[in-house]
């Protein structure tokens, strides 16, 4: 994961790079992005094995969904209001909750490029941030709410190496918010 | 870009959602690889973004990305953090 975390920035810096030299592309994004949405919708119901695990660590992980939700749609508001955003945007570029991928590229579609340049990049910041700082923190479970939905996939290794308890709970957490994020995306933003 | 404010865009994405669920349904005995069709869409939807950004951002609105950024990443970790230690005294 944190491979292909790098060949989404190297992707990113060449269409940067390709935007700044004005040669004339075709873009799809609206058709691409509903295709990717699609394929999201496959893999939600397709994974019973991932059912399966969800049902050992139901509260705690709830809780720390709560937690990830609230934390993500405040601190976006916050940040929205210091930093001069739109806070409807601002909540929005929040509850991406770490999935950068999903989030930079449909806010650019519904809220315009800069929007969705500050959606991919700081919830990009956000799985850096977790993976740099998750074995510093003092609260482990508290932790796993940081990483956002990331604690399904790239961020589930270091937290994992902190307990099985902790894996199931990341998993779980993880599962749940990724389910959410594009529901709060289709309402924030 | 075109923007998705229009109903129709809108549907559009919340039909694909909901294809994609009910697909998965009936696809769930079946063992499909559906990572691999997920990282190109993605790889195509991220180099679109970046070529948006850089055909319409210049440099000085590129470092104003990169400043908000880290100040929205920042808050929004240490705040779900920080919700989930006090959640812990009420659930």
């Amino acid at each position: 994961m944190v491979y292909l975390s790098f060949v989404y920035v190297v992707v990113l810096v060449a269409g940067i790079l390709l935007g700044f030299s004005e040669i004339d592309f075709p873009l799809y994004i609206q058709e691409v992005l509903a295709l990717l949405l699609f394929i999201i919708g496959i893999d939600l119901m397709m994974s019973e094995d991932k059912a399966e695990k969800i049902k050992n660590s139901w509260k705690s992980s709830m809780r720390l969904v709560m937690a990830t939700v609230t934390g993500s749609i405040a601190g976006g508001l916050i940040a929205g209001a210091l930093t001069g955003m739109d806070l409807k945007t601002a909540m929005a570029i929040g509850a991406g909750m770490g999935w950068y991928s999903l989030t930079g590229p449909y806010l650019a579609a519904k809220a315009g490029t800069f929007a969705g340049a500050v959606g991919f990049t700081s919830n990009f910041f956000r799985e850096l941030l977790t993976i740099v700082f998750y074995p510093k923190m003092p609260d482990k479970e508290a932790g796993i709410s940081a990483g956002g939905a990331t604690t399904m996939d790239s961020t589930l290794p270091i937290i994992a190496s902190f307990g099985r308890d902790l894996s199931l709970t990341a998993f779980m957490h993880g599962f749940v918010i990724s389910i959410l994020v594009p529901l709060l995306l289709f309402i924030l933003g | 870009m075109r923007t998705a404010r229009s109903g129709d865009n809108m549907l559009l994405l919340i039909l694909s959602l909901v294809g994609g669920l009910i697909a998965g349904y009936f696809l769930k005995d079946k063992k499909i690889e559906i990572s691999r069709p997920m990282q190109i869409t993605l790889v195509v939807l991220i180099f679109s973004l970046g070529y948006d950004m850089g055909s319409k951002l210049d440099f000085a609105e590129l470092a104003n990305v990169g400043a908000i950024s880290v100040i929205f990443a920042v808050i929004t970790l240490l705040l779900s953090y920080q919700m989930a230690r006090i959640l812990r005294w009420f659930i």
